[in-house]
This record gives structure tokens, C-alpha cells and sequence, in this order.
């Protein structure tokens, strides 16, 4: 694949959110509105890049026995350093963000794209690849931060619409998140289906995106496999 | 790995760790040092910038003197002091109490007298956006059409919020305060948002009230803090009157 593709795929084909459904706590705590997603998005999309950056380096020094590990206190690092210097640079976006950011550590997309992508490409390879993934993340993030602010407050970031003060407030709770997401998945398994039944096969999920292929799992000596 | 009689020998995996984590650590020491100075500006400019917003114009420096003191019920207050050409023209009282996300802080600013002049709540809480924002935060609100027309928002004064106006200009009592009584605005459905807001405006005043009453004592008479009432500058969005009883 070219480093384009490792880039865009991160959008659509293997959107984070919405095919790989990963990272689905900081999903729904900070897309209850807009400016909140944008912000969660692009600090995850820096970090994501950042240790796709490192892992890729240190990929053949690291012994697979405690790569995961490694991958944390990698990943660990840069939210602490992207923490700090929106402490210090960026205060208003630290203030929204608060209590979310350290969550970045054990958000599964980082880790999970170490795992699985870093940890076996090279090194531009990695970067597009956290940088696609990141934005796709950033991108549903934001979409659902709109449609969540505007049913529940009436507002998009934070200007009002005019339309309503006192919206549905379930909305901007989680559960009204997990409805929506629910919504969507379902709206992107139709849309895969009708796709399928057009081309006149059954619709599969991709089998590498099944949890039971993940090698997260697998945490035995033997390195992860070298599939792709 | 090349050498897996290497990669498996704990010594070597415990080693590498170690090296991984020694790195990483110094990296995260290197940032902490660089960016503590950034840090330390950014959180006085934002704490001088709130003393700005809610007390009358001073000519001293408030967080450079701020003490510390303590409410009678055991809480930490920070009392900082705002003078203009010597003479003190306001308090303004930093406190916590726990809400519904967890800890949420205040600046409660205060008349020389101990009447509360202006309540904002700092940024940073965990309250819940829609229903506990109601009454912590002092949002600008602007619409779609402000923009299309191109309408700056007034930043010159606080934005109004019903809950926290509520408690401009009253004085705590003996008991703390409670919607009936006193008509502090409590938002149906954000109880511990709104218990959380009473609480902390009540640790401060109470601060306050006991700071000056201690005052008076020692200094008897000679440099009361009670200086003549500044004129009202419209840092206080709602005046007594208007206070509303809704839910």
C-alpha cells in the first residue's frame, strides 16, 4: 500500500471508530459537543503520531516478550509531554480537555495501532498511518460533537442555532452518545450490505478487524504474526 | 528477535525496560522543566485576568499578597486583597467544594464590608455540560445570527448566570443559605452542582466574615478595611432586586 492509502484509510475503510470501534470511552465523553471533539481529537492525533513515530524506530530492538510494555510507557510519555505543553501554551484547550487527556494512555486506538501497524511498517508508513487514523478519529469526533450539541443545547460550537435553548437533553450524556453511535454503525453496516448485495455476495465483516484476529491478545513469546 | 536466548532472558528483558523507562523519563523531565516556567504565566495570567473580571479596579498586585486562610468550617480559603492608592476596595475569596464530577472551584469577590459582590466559578470543573454548566458556567452566548452580522461579543463585562448572581450582595448569616430563605438560586435537576456552588460561596464568605471581623479587633478602628462604597461598575450582572425565584 502507498503512504497515501495508509493515510486516507484511517477516514473510511478502517475509521477507527466506526469500523475498528475502538476507543469508545473517550468517544463518548468528549463528543457532548464540538469544540470538546476537536480538541480530544487533535491532541489523539498527535500522540498517535508520535508513538507510531517511536515504535516504528524501536520495532526491531524491542524484545516481544514486553513489547506491550514498551509501547505503553512510549505512549505514556507523549500524552504527558502533550499535556504539559498545553498546560503551558494552550491553557483554554487544557481547561476543556481536563481530565480526559491523561485518559489518551489507555485509549485502544494508540495502543492498538502500535500493535498492529507500527510495530511491523515502516517508518513514514507509521506516521501516515497515525496521522489518517487520527483524523479519522478527529472527524467522528467532531461529527458527533455537532449532532449531540445541537439536539442537546441547540448550539454548534458553542453558537447558538436559534432553533431551540432546551433541546434533547439525553443527548449530551453518554447514553445518548452510545444511541447515536449505535445509529450510525447500523447506518454503516446497511450501507456495506447494500453495497454487498449489489456486488451479489454476502456481506462479511473484514475478518481482520474480529476481535478474535486482534494480536493484542496474543501474549506470547512468539512475535506478532507478520501477516499483510 | 536475532538472539532469542538474549530476548528471553529476564535479566536482559528487565534491563531493556529499564532503559525504556530511563528514557522516557528523561524526556518527561526535560518537557517538565522547559514548559514550568510557560506553566506558572499561564496560571497567574488567568487567575489575574478572573480578579480583573469581578473586583472594582486596583492598582496592587492581589496574588503576590494572597494569604491563606480558613472558613470555620475547616475549609482552605484564599483571600487575595485589592487596593487602589492604599485604601482596600475589595476581596476576593478563592474556595472548593465537591459537585457532581468532582472538585469545583470558585472566586467569590467581596464588597470591603463583606457583602458578596460577584461569584464566578474557575474553569476546569467536571461539572455536566447542559445540566450542572448551567450553574457553574458564565457562558457567552451567541447565535448564528450575531455572527452572520458580524456582532463582536461584549467581553468588557461577565456574562450573566442566574444561580451565580444569586448571590450577589448578601452577607452569610448564622445558617447557610437556602432558596427559601435567602432566594440563592438552586437549578432543578444540577442539586449537586448547585449544593456545590452554595458551599463554596458559603466557605468563602464565611472566611471573609471572620478574616475581617479578626481584623477589626486588632486594628480597632484605626485602618478599618471598610472604605467607601465603590460605584457600581456593572461587574455585578444582577443587582439584588432582580433576583428571580424560578423552579
Amino acid at each position: 500500500m502507498s503512504i497515501f492509502k495508509e493515510f486516507t484509510k484511517g477516514f473510511w475503510k478502517e475509521n477507527p471508530v466506526l469500523v475498528l470501534v475502538l476507543g469508545m470511552c473517550p468517544t463518548l465523553a468528549t463528543s457532548s459537543d464540538a469544540v470538546k471533539g476537536l480538541a480530544m481529537g487533535l491532541a489523539t492525533t498527535f500522540v498517535l503520531m508520535g508513538s507510531n513515530l517511536v515504535i516504528s524506530v524501536i520495532r526491531n530492538l524491542v524484545p516481544g516478550k514486553i513489547r506491550i510494555p514498551c509501547y505503553i510507557v512510549v505512549i505514556a510519555t507523549f500524552v504527558t509531554v502533550v499535556k504539559l505543553l498545553m498546560q503551558a501554551y494552550a491553557p483554554e484547550a487544557y481547561q476543556t480537555l481536563g481530565i480526559f487527556l491523561p485518559l489518551i494512555v489507555v485509549n485502544c486506538i494508540v495502543l492498538g495501532r502500535a500493535e498492529a501497524f507500527a510495530s511491523k511498517n515502516g517508518l513514514m508508513a507509521s506516521i501516515a498511518d497515525g496521522l489518517g487514523m487520527g483524523l479519522g478519529f478527529t472527524f467522528v469526533l467532531v461529527c458527533l460533537g455537532c449532532i449531540r450539541e445541537f439536539l442537546a443545547a441547540g448550539t454548534l460550537f458553542g453558537i447558538s442555532m436559534q432553533c431551540w435553548d432546551n433541546g434533547f437533553a439525553v443527548m449530551g450524556q453518554a447514553p445518548g452518545g452510545f444511541i447515536l453511535l449505535g445509529l450510525i454503525l447500523a447506518g454503516m453496516n446497511l450501507l456495506n450490505m447494500h453495497k454487498a448485495k449489489k456486488a451479489g455476495v454476502r456481506y462479511e465483516p473484514p475478518a481482520e478487524f474480529d476481535c478474535r484476529h486482534c494480536s493484542i491478545c496474543k501474549l506470547s513469546t512468539e512475535e506478532p504474526s507478520k501477516a499483510k | 528477535m536475532k538472539d532469542m536466548r538474549k530476548a528471553s532472558n529476564p535479566f536482559y528483558l528487565a534491563f531493556f525496560l529499564l532503559v525504556v523507562c530511563g528514557v522516557s523519563t528523561l524526556v518527561m523531565a526535560v518537557t517538565a522543566v522547559k514548559t514550568d516556567a510557560p506553566i506558572k504565566i499561564a496560571q497567574a495570567r488567568e487567575t489575574a485576568e478572573s480578579l480583573k473580571m469581578i473586583l472594582p479596579p486596583f492598582d496592587n498586585d492581589p496574588a503576590a499578597e494572597a494569604i491563606d486562610i480558613k472558613s470555620p468550617d475547616g475549609q482552605p480559603v484564599k483571600l487575595y486583597t485589592a487596593r487602589n492608592g492604599g485604601l482596600v476596595v475589595g476581596y476576593a475569596a478563592e474556595a472548593s467544594a465537591s459537585g457532581f464530577g468532582g472538585k469545583v472551584a470558585g472566586l467569590v469577590s467581596f464588597k470591603p464590608d463583606g457583602t458578596i459582590d460577584t461569584v464566578i466559578v474557575k474553569s476546569g470543573h467536571s461539572e455536566t455540560p447542559g445540566i450542572g454548566t448551567k450553574v457553574t458556567d458564565r457562558s457567552v452566548k451567541r447565535t448564528i445570527s450575531d455572527v452572520v452580522k458580524g456582532v463582536k461579543p461584549d467581553t468588557s463585562k461577565l456574562p450573566p448566570n442566574a444561580a451565580l448572581d444569586s448571590y450577589s450582595g448578601i452577607k452569610p448569616g448564622a445558617e447557610k443559605w437556602t432558596k427559601e430563605k435567602d432566594g440563592v438560586h438552586f437549578v432543578s435537576g444540577a442539586t449537586y452542582s448547585s449544593n456545590a456552588v452554595c458551599d463554596l460561596v458559603w466557605y468563602a464568605a464565611t472566611a471573609v466574615r471572620d478574616y475581617l471581623a479578626k481584623q477589626g479587633q486588632t486594628e480597632s478602628g484605626e485602618a478599618a478595611p471598610v472604605v467607601q462604597e465603590q460605584p457600581a461598575d456593572g461587574n455585578a450582572p444582577a443587582a439584588p432586586a432582580e433576583k428571580k425565584e424560578e423552579n
